[in-house]
C-alpha cells in the first residue's frame, strides 16, 4: 500500500514537471514571447528587450525554464498589469469560489448519478432505465452554456424563481452563500454533464457486476434482493466512479469556465475569460499551471482514495 | 425410493435469445432423498447447469421456467412468489459453485459473507451470526477459522476460497446441497480434498447432495445414483452402477468410452461422438442424441423417444437401448485404424483379445506399441532412439518487482534445473499442477522464452534465441494452444490464419500455400470452406483443429500442445485426441504435451515427466511411472484423480495434504516435503537428485521413494547401448543422474 | 443416404468415420457428417451480415446514421437551394422574429437565421470532423505504439498524455485560440490538441491487452516480426475501438468548438458557428427573441446525439461480431 502512494506520488510529480513544460512552451509559443506574456500586448520592441535582458530570456532554453520553476517555487506566478495584481493574489481571492461551485456540481452529479445508475441496472430496459437514458444523452449532448441559457429562461426570467446571477462584487466565498438560491443555477448546470457521465458509467458498471458470479451466490444465500442491491451490488460498482472523479476534472473544470461566464460568476473561470479576451497572458499562464496542477492533485487524491476504499488494491 | 427432498416433475427452461428461442431444458424429471447424492453429468450446454438454477429459482436474466414443477420439502417453488422463495433458499438449499474465485464478493471479509445468510434466515444477532461462521469455517476444515473471519477472498489460496464457499453454503443447515462443476476450478490433489469433504458434511447432516459435474470420474466417486443428461433432456438415470456398468443409452455409452481413463487401453483409438450437440432453438423433432449416434435409425429421427423405467429405478429415453458396456465390435477396427495410421512398411497380423485375427498395418514395433505398449524392453525409446529436444539443467526465474524503485526483490522459480529429451516420433508428457512450470517449460521449448541459464538442444543444435536461426527454430517447433477462443485472431479468416506461418516463414509460393492449408484443413478434419470463416463462427473442437492446422503449417518436427483438451467437452476431446494421434504417424511428429489431465498423458504420451514446484521429481515411460511410482508426488497425483469406475470407490488414500506453496519461496530441500507423508529430517536440509529406477530410463527425485532403486553403477551404465537412447539414466562427471539420455 | 459410405474416402479422418459407421452392424442409416468428422461448419458471410444486422436493428442508430446525413445535406446543399446573404449586415431586418420569409427570423444585424444555421453548421460539421479524424490518427498512432513497445517509451508517451491531459481542453483551447491566427485549420488543430488524449490512452490499454493474448504469441512463435504482428493483428483488433472513438469525437469536438464560439474565440465573423449564434444569442435573453436562442441550440444537440448513437451502436456490432456464438 506504501509502495502504491509513493509510486502514485511521483507519478504526479513527473506530471506536474509536465504541465509546467507545457505551460513554458504556451508562453515561449506566444508571438514576442514571455515578455509579451508578462509585459502585455502594448509593450514596445524596446520594453521587451529590456525584459528579456533583465529577466534571463536571451539566455538558452533550459536555463530560462530552470529560472521559470525557480519563479514559480517562490510564488511568483507572473504579474497582471491589466488588473494591477500579482497572479498569485487574484488566485487566492478567485480560487475558493470556483472550488466552491464545482465541489458542490461534483456533489449534485453524484448524488443524483449514481442512485439513478443503479436504478438503471437494476431495472434494465424498463421504461424508467429509457427514461434516465435519454436524460442522460440529451443532457451530455447539451452544450453546457447553452443548457445554462435555457435554465436561466426558464427559472430566472419566466418564472422568476430562481436569481440568474450572484451577487455582483461577491468579493469571498461567504458573501456568495449569502444568497445559496442563487448558486441553484450556475451548479445544475455544472452537473449536467457530469451526471450523464456517472450515470451512464454507473449503469454500465453496476449491469457488469450484476452478472457476477459473487451476486448469484449473494441471491443464493436467500437475502433480500434490496440487501443484495446496496450491500454487495452498489459497493463493487461504485468504487471504479472514483477514478472517474479525478478523470472528469478538465472536463468539469473546463465547464466551469462557461458557467461563470454565463451566471457572471466571479471565479476564476470568469476571470481567464476576461484575460483571455483581453490578452492578459501572465493571468492565463498563471491559471492555466495552477488549474493543472489542481487536477493532477484530485485525480491523485481520487486514486489513494480508490486504493484505501478495495482491499484488494493494498496488495498490488 | 421416498423422495421427500426434491421433486423435478418436467421442468422446461426457455432462454430467449436474438435468433429465437433456446429451449435449454426440455422435459426432466429426477428425485433426490436426504442423505443421497445424485450425480447430473452432461457437457457443456446440455442444461444441467440450467436445471441446479431453477432449482434455486435463480435463472440469469432472460430464462424463465417454461413448464413443469420443482417441488422442495413437499412444496411447489415455480409457482411461489419471490419473497417466498428466498426464504428457502440459503436456508433449506445451499449452493456451491464452480470457481472460488468469483463466486465470493471481493469486498467482504469472509465472516460478514458467511454470517449473511444467518442474519437473514435465523434473525440471529451479529455476534451470534459471526460465531456461526466460525463453526462453519471450522466444519469446513479450515485451519484457525477465527482469524480468518477477518480475511478477505483474495488473501485466501483456491482451495480454502472453496471452502470458505462451502461453508457460506452450510450456514444455515441447508437440507439440500447443490454443487455446480465444485472442483471444476481446482488443481486434481485440492478436487480430492474437496469432494471428500463435501460427502463427508452430506453423511454427516444427512444432506441430499445434488452434484452437477461434467467429470464421469467425480460422478463414479461419489454419486449414489446418476443422471445423464443430453441437449436438455434426461436420456438415462439410475443407480451409479448401473449407469456405468449396465447403461441402456448410447450416449451414455459413448460418453464413457470417450474417455481415455487411467486404466484406458492405450492401443485403442479412443471412440469418439462424431459431430456436436443440435441447436436448441429448433430441438430435433426425434431423438436429439439421433445425429451423432452409431446405432441411429429412420424412427429415431421422426419420434421422440420416451423416458422409460424397468424395475430398478433404471429410466432411460431409446428406441435401441444398448446392452451396458459392449461395444465390442467396434474395438477390432478401431485397432486397424489406429495401426492403419501409422502407417511405414510392412504388415502384420496381431491377435485381439476375443476378436480373433485382426489386420494391422505397420512395423512390428509400432504395433507392439499400439498394443500393449510397456511390456517388451524398446517401447520407452523413441523408433532408433534419435533425441530430438534435449534440455540441460534449464532455470527461468520472473522477477518480482516490488516498492517504490520496482526493485526485484524475489523471483518465481518457475523452472529450476530441468533436464530432460524428447524422442523423434515420441510424445513427451509433461504433468504437475497449475503453477508447477509446465507451461513455462513448453515456451522455453518453442522459443517464446528463454532460459536464464542452461542449454536447450534441437536435433544437436543449441537453440537460438535470436535473429535468423531463432526463425529458422520455430519453423521446427510450434505450439499448440489450450483456450481454442484466445489463440486465434478473431479478426481474420481461417484462411489467413493458416497462411500466416507460411508467409513468415517465405514457405512456398502463393498457389503451393493455398494448396498446403487446403490440404491440412482437409487433414484435420474440416471442409474447405472453412478458409473463408471467421474463427467465431466455428465450435470449441472445430477451432483447436484449426489451432492444430495452423502449428502444421511449417511442417515442424516437435508440437508442443499446452493443454490441448483440457477446454473441450469429452466427446470433443476424444476426437482431438485421435486426431493428434493419427497426424503424429502420419507425419513422424514429436509431441511434448502439457496437461494436468493425468489420464490423458496416459493416453497419449510415450514417457512422462512430473513437475513439481519448477522441479522435474519423475521422469520416465508412462506405464512405469503411472504404475509403479517412485515419487510420493507422483503417487499422490494419480491416487488423486477420480476413475471414472464405480467399483474403485473408496479404494483411493488421498496422499498429499494442503495446497502448493509459492513457487516464490519455495521450500528448502525437497520442494515437496510440505506436503509430502514420507518426510523426514533430510528432506528439508538436502535436495534429492535424480536417480534410476528401473533400466528405462525411469528417474525419480526422492530420498524415500515408493520403490526400490537401482543401485550405483547398475544404471545407465550397465545397459549397454541404453546410454545413446533417450530417456535413460546417464551419469555426468559430477555423479549426480539427469534426465537426458543420450548425453553421454 | 448410403453413397455417404466412402470406404476409400479421400482423407483419412473421412475414412475412418466411415469404417467406423460401416463396421457397426446397426447402422443402417449413415449420419455421420458428409463433409468432415470435424463437423458442421456456418456458410460464409454471415459475419457482415451479422455486423450490419445488428447496427441496423439498433433504431437510434439508424436515426442517428440518417440525422448525420440530413445535417451535411442541410448545410452543404441548403446554401445551394435556399439563398441568403451572410456577408452582409442588413440593420432594417434586424431581429425579425419567423416569417414566410424568414422561416426562423433574423439575427441582430439582419442576417436569415436558416441560412445561418447552414453556414454554421458547414463550419461546426468541418472542423468537427476534420478534428476527430486527425486526433483519432494521432492518438490511435501514440497508443499503439506506447502499448505494445512498452517500458520506457511507454512510461515517458503517456506521462506526456496525462500532462496535457490535466490542462482542461477548454483552458488550453483559450490559450492556444489567443496565440495562434483563427483559420479552419488552426481551430482542427486545436481542437484535435486536445481531443487526440482520450484515444491515445484507450488504444495503448487495447494493444497492452492484446499483445498478451494467444494468438499473438503463436504468431510470434511462427516466426512473424513484430511489425507484422502490429499490422496483421493488433491495429485490426483495436480498429473496433478507433472507429467508434473517432465517431464519439466528432461529437466531443463539436461541443468543444461551440465552447470556444460561444466564448468569443471561434472563427471570427462573418464567418460564424452555431456556438457563435449563441454567443450572440445570449444578450438578448431577455428580449424574448427565442429564435436567437432555440435553433442552433438544436442544432448542436441534435447533431451531437447523432454521433453518439451512431458511436453506441458501432459498439456494440463490433461487440457481437467477436461473440463467441
Amino acid at each position: 500500500m506504501l509502495a502504491y502512494i509513493v509510486r502514485r506520488l511521483i507519478q504526479a510529480v513527473i506530471v506536474v514537471i509536465g504541465v509546467s513544460l507545457i505551460v513554458f512552451l504556451l508562453i515561449h509559443l506566444l508571438p514576442g514571447g514571455p515578455a509579451r506574456a508578462a509585459l502585455g500586448a502594448r509593450a514596445t520592441k524596446a520594453e521587451i528587450q529590456a525584459f528579456n535582458v533583465a529577466n534571463g530570456y536571451n539566455r538558452s532554453i533550459p536555463v530560462q525554464y530552470g529560472l521559470y520553476v525557480w519563479h514559480l517555487l517562490h510564488g511568483n506566478l507572473g504579474y497582471s498589469y491589466h488588473y494591477n495584481q500579482s497572479v498569485l493574489s487574484l488566485l487566492e481571492t478567485n480560487l475558493p469560489k470556483s472550488a466552491l461551485l464545482v465541489g458542490l456540481a461534483y456533489v449534485l452529479a453524484l448524488v443524483v448519478g449514481v442512485p439513478l445508475g443503479l436504478y438503471q441496472a437494476v431495472r434494465r430496459n424498463k421504461i424508467g432505465d429509457h427514461a434516465v437514458t435519454t436524460v442522460a444523452f440529451v443532457a451530455y449532448a447539451m452544450p453546457t452554456f447553452w443548457a445554462g441559457m435555457l435554465l436561466i429562461l426558464a427559472f430566472a426570467i419566466t418564472l422568476h424563481v430562481l436569481p440568474a446571477e450572484v451577487p455582483q462584487n461577491a468579493a469571498t466565498v461567504g458573501a456568495i452563500l449569502s444568497d445559496p438560491r442563487a448558486l441553484v443555477l450556475p451548479v445544475v448546470t455544472l452537473a449536467l454533464v457530469n451526471f450523464s457521465i456517472f450515470s451512464r458509467f454507473m449503469r454500465s458498471s453496476a449491469i457488469e457486476n450484476l452478472v457476477q458470479d459473487y451476486i448469484r451466490t449473494a441471491r443464493a444465500k436467500g437475502i433480500s434482493s434490496t440487501r443484495v442491491v446496496f450491500r454487495h451490488l452498489l459497493p463493487n460498482s461504485v468504487t471504479p466512479i472514483l477514478t472517474l472523479i479525478g478523470l472528469t476534472l478538465p472536463i468539469v473544470l473546463s465547464g466551469a469556465i462557461v458557467v461563470e461566464t454565463v451566471f457572471n460568476y466571479p471565479g476564476m473561470g470568469y476571470l481567464l475569460w476576461t484575460a483571455a479576451l483581453k490578452q492578459d497572458y501572465p493571468v492565463l499562464m498563471g491559471f492555466t499551471l495552477v488549474i493543472g496542477v489542481a487536477t493532477v492533485v484530485g485525480s491523485l487524491l481520487a486514486d489513494l482514495l480508490y486504493a484505501a476504499v478495495d482491499p484488494r488494491v493494498r496488495y498490488v | 425410493m421416498t423422495a421427500d427432498l426434491l421433486e423435478v416433475t418436467d421442468l422446461r427452461v426457455d432462454i430467449p435469445v436474438r435468433s429465437g428461442t433456446v429451449h435449454a431444458v426440455g422435459g426432466v424429471s429426477f428425485s433426490l432423498a436426504p442423505g443421497e447424492t445424485l450425480g447430473v453429468v452432461g457437457e457443456s450446454g446440455s442444461g444441467k447447469t440450467m436445471v441446479a438454477m431453477s432449482v434455486m429459482r435463480l435463472l440469469p436474466p432472460g430464462a424463465r421456467i417454461a413448464g413443469g414443477s420443482i417441488k422442495v420439502l413437499g412444496t411447489d417453488i415455480t409457482s411461489m412468489r419471490e419473497k417466498d422463495v428466498r426464504r428457502i433458499r440459503g436456508r433449506d438449499i445451499g449452493m456451491v459453485f464452480q470457481d472460488p474465485m468469483t463466486s465470493l464478493n471481493p469486498l467482504m471479509t469472509l465472516g460478514s459473507q458467511i454470517a449473511e445468510p444467518v442474519r437473514a434466515h435465523s434473525g440471529a444477532s451479529k455476534a451470534e451470526a459471526l460465531a456461526r461462521a466460525e463453526e462453519v469455517l471450522g466444519l469446513v476444515g479450515m485451519p484457525r477459522p477465527a482469524e480468518r473471519l477477518r480475511n478477505y477472498p483474495h488473501e485466501l489460496s483456491g482451495g480454502l476460497r472453496q471452502r470458505a464457499m462451502i461453508a457460506t453454503a452450510l450456514a444455515c443447515s441447508p437440507k439440500l446441497l447443490i454443487a455446480d462443476e465444485p472442483t471444476t476450478a481446482l488443481d486434481v490433489t485440492i478436487q480430492d480434498q474437496i469432494l471428500a469433504l463435501l460427502d463427508d458434511l452430506r453423511a454427516r447432516f444427512d444432506m441430499g447432495l445434488l452434484l452437477i459435474t461434467h467429470d464421469m470420474g467425480v460422478i463414479a466417486d461419489r454419486a449414489d445414483r446418476v443422471a445423464v443428461m443430453y441437449a436438455g433432456q434426461l436420456v438415462e438415470t439410475g443407480g451409479v452402477e448401473t449407469i456405468f456398468n449396465e447403461m441402456r443409452h448410447p450416449y451414455t455409452q459413448a460418453l464413457l468410452e470417450s474417455i481415455p481413463g487411467l486404466q484406458a487401453d492405450r492401443s485403442r483409438a479412443l471412440y469418439s461422438i462424431p459431430g456436436a450437440p443440435p441447436d436448441l432453438t429448433r430441438p430435433p423433432a426425434g431423438c436429439r442424441f439421433a445425429a451423432r449416434c452409431r446405432y441411429a435409425q429412420e424412427r429415431c429421427i421422426e419420434e421422440e423417444p420416451r423416458l422409460t423405467a424397468d424395475a430398478g429405478g433404471h429410466q432411460f429415453a431409446c428406441h435401441f437401448p444398448v446392452d451396458g458396456r459392449r461395444a465390442q465390435h467396434l474395438v477390432g477396427v478401431e485397432v486397424a485404424v489406429r495401426g492403419e495410421a501409422r502407417r511405414p512398411a510392412g504388415e502384420r497380423t496381431v491377435e485381439v483379445a476375443g476378436e480373433g485375427t485382426v489386420e494391422v498395418a505397420g512395423s512390428p514395433d509400432h504395433v507392439l506399441s499400439a498394443l500393449g505398449r510397456g511390456d517388451g524392453p524398446e517401447p520407452t525409446t523413441a523408433p532408433g532412439g534419435r533425441v530430438l529436444l534435449r534440455l540441460e539443467n534449464v532455470v527461468k526465474e520472473f522477477p518480482i518487482r516490488k516498492g517504490l524503485l520496482r526493485r526485484t526483490v524475489g523471483s518465481v522459480k518457475a523452472v529450476s534445473g530441468v533436464s530432460l529429451s524428447v524422442g523423434v516420433g515420441e510424445t513427451f508428457g509433461l504433468v504437475g499442477e497449475s503453477g508447477c512450470g509446465k507451461t513455462t517449460l513448453g515456451r522455453l521449448m518453442v522459443g517464446l522464452l528463454e532460459p536464464d541459464s542452461g542449454t536447450i538442444e534441437f536435433d544437436g543444435v543449441v537453440a537460438a534465441t535470436q535473429g535468423v536461426a531463432l526463425k529458422r527454430h520455430r519453423k521446427d517447433v510450434q505450439l499448440m494452444f489450450q483456450d481454442p477462443y484466445a489463440s486465434l485472431d478473431p479478426r481474420m479468416r481461417v484462411g489467413s490464419i493458416l497462411r500466416e506461418p507460411l508467409n513468415a516463414q517465405k514457405i512456398g509460393d502463393k498457389r503451393q500455400r493455398t494448396a498446403r492449408i487446403r490440404q491440412l484443413l482437409e487433414e484435420v478434419g474440416l471442409p474447405g470452406r472453412a478458409l473463408g470463416l471467421y474463427p467465431h463462427e466455428f465450435s470449441g473442437g472445430q477451432r483447436q483443429r484449426i489451432g492444430l492446422a495452423r502449428a502444421l503449417t511449417v511442417e515442424p518436427r516437435l508440437v508442443v500442445a499446452d493443454e490441448p483438451v483440457s477446454a473441450l467437452d469429452v466427446s470433443i476431446q476424444s476426437q482431438i485426441l485421435n486426431l493428434m494421434w493419427r497426424l503424429q504417424t502420419e507425419r513422424e511428429l514429436s509431441y511434448v504435451l502439457i496437461s494436468h489431465d493425468l489420464s490423458v498423458v496416459r493416453y497419449l504420451a510415450d514417457r512422462v515427466g512430473v513437475m513439481y514446484l519448477g522441479k522435474l521429481v519423475e521422469v520416465g515411460p508412462v506405464t512405469d511411472v503411472y504404475e509403479h511410482s517412485a515419487h510420493p508426488y507422483t503417487a499422490g497425483l494419480l491416487e488423486a484423480v477420480p476413475i471414472p469406475d464405480p467399483a474403485k470407490r473408496g479404494t483411493r488414500v488421498p496422499k498429499v495434504r494442503g495446497e502448493l506453496p509459492s513457487p516464490a519461496n519455495p521450500p528448502s530441500g525437497c520442494r515437496f516435503r510440505t506436503r509430502c507423508p514420507r518426510a523426514e529430517e533430510i528432506c528439508a536440509h538436502e535436495e534429492p537428485s535424480l536417480r534410476p529406477f528401473g533400466h528405462l530410463g525411469h528417474l525419480a527425485a526422492c530420498h524415500f521413494p515408493l520403490v526400490e532403486p537401482l543401485a550405483v553403477g547398475q544404471g545407465a551404465g550397465a545397459e549397454p547401448g541404453a546410454a545413446s537412447t533417450v530417456g535413460t539414466a546417464t551419469a555426468d562427471p559430477s555423479g549426480s543422474m539427469s534426465a537426458t539420455g543420450a548425453g553421454s | 443416404m448410403s453413397e455417404q459410405v466412402q470406404v476409400s474416402g479421400a482423407t483419412s479422418g473421412g475414412a475412418r468415420a466411415a469404417t467406423l459407421v460401416g463396421a457397426a452392424p446397426p447402422a443402417t442409416t449413415v449420419l455421420v457428417g458428409p463433409t468432415a468428422e470435424g463437423g458442421e461448419v456456418k456458410p460464409p458471410g454471415s459475419s457482415l451480415r451479422m455486423f450490419l444486422s445488428v447496427f441496423a436493428e439498433n433504431r437510434l442508430a439508424l436515426v442517428g446514421a440518417a440525422t448525420i446525413v440530413a445535417m451535411v445535406l442541410f448545410s452543404f446543399v441548403g446554401p445551394v437551394v435556399y439563398h441568403t446573404d451572410q456577408v452582409h449586415t442588413h440593420i432594417l431586418t434586424a431581429n425579425l422574429a419567423p416569417s414566410a420569409q424568414h422561416p426562423l427570423g433574423t439575427t441582430n444585424v439582419g442576417y436569415d437565421v436558416l441560412g445561418r444555421l447552414m453556414v454554421g453548421g458547414q463550419v461546426s460539421l468541418e472542423i468537427g470532423l476534420g478534428a476527430a479524424l486527425l486526433s483519432s490518427l494521432f492518438g490511435a498512432g501514440w497508443g499503439a505504439f506506447a502499448g505494445f513497445f512498452g517500458k520506457w517509451a511507454d512510461s515517458v508517451m503517456m506521462r506526456i498524455v496525462d500532462s496535457i491531459y490535466a490542462i482542461p481542453p477548454l483552458l488550453l483551447m483559450l490559450v492556444m485560440a489567443t496565440i495562434f491566427s483563427p483559420t479552419t485549420f488552426m481551430f482542427i488543430i486545436v481542437v484535435a490538441f486536445v481531443s487526440w488524449l482520450p484515444t491515445a490512452r484507450l488504444v495503448r490499454g487495447e494493444s497492452l491487452s492484446v499483445r498478451t493474448r494467444e494468438y499473438i504469441e503463436a504468431a510470434r512463435g511462427a516466426g512473424v516480426t513484430s511489425v507484422k504482428v502490429i499490422f496483421r493483428h493488433v491495429i485490426p483488433n483495436v480498429m473496433g475501438t478507433i472507429v467508434v472513438q473517432t465517431t464519439l469525437q466528432v461529437a466531443n469536438a463539436i461541443l468543444l468548438l461551440a465552447a470556444l464560439s460561444y466564448l468569443g474565440l471561434g472563427p471570427p465573423p462573418p464567418a460564424t458557428s452555431w456556438g457563435a449564434m449563441l454567443n450572440n444569442g445570449l444578450n438578448f435573453l431577455y428580449d424574448g427573441y427565442w429564435w436567437l436562442i432555440y435553433p442552433a441550440g438544436v442544432a448542436i444537440v441534435i447533431t451531437v446525439l447523432a454521433f453518439n448513437f451512431v458511436g453506441d451502436a458501432l459498439r456494440d456490432a463490433f461487440d457481437v461480431r467477436l461473440q463467441r456464438h
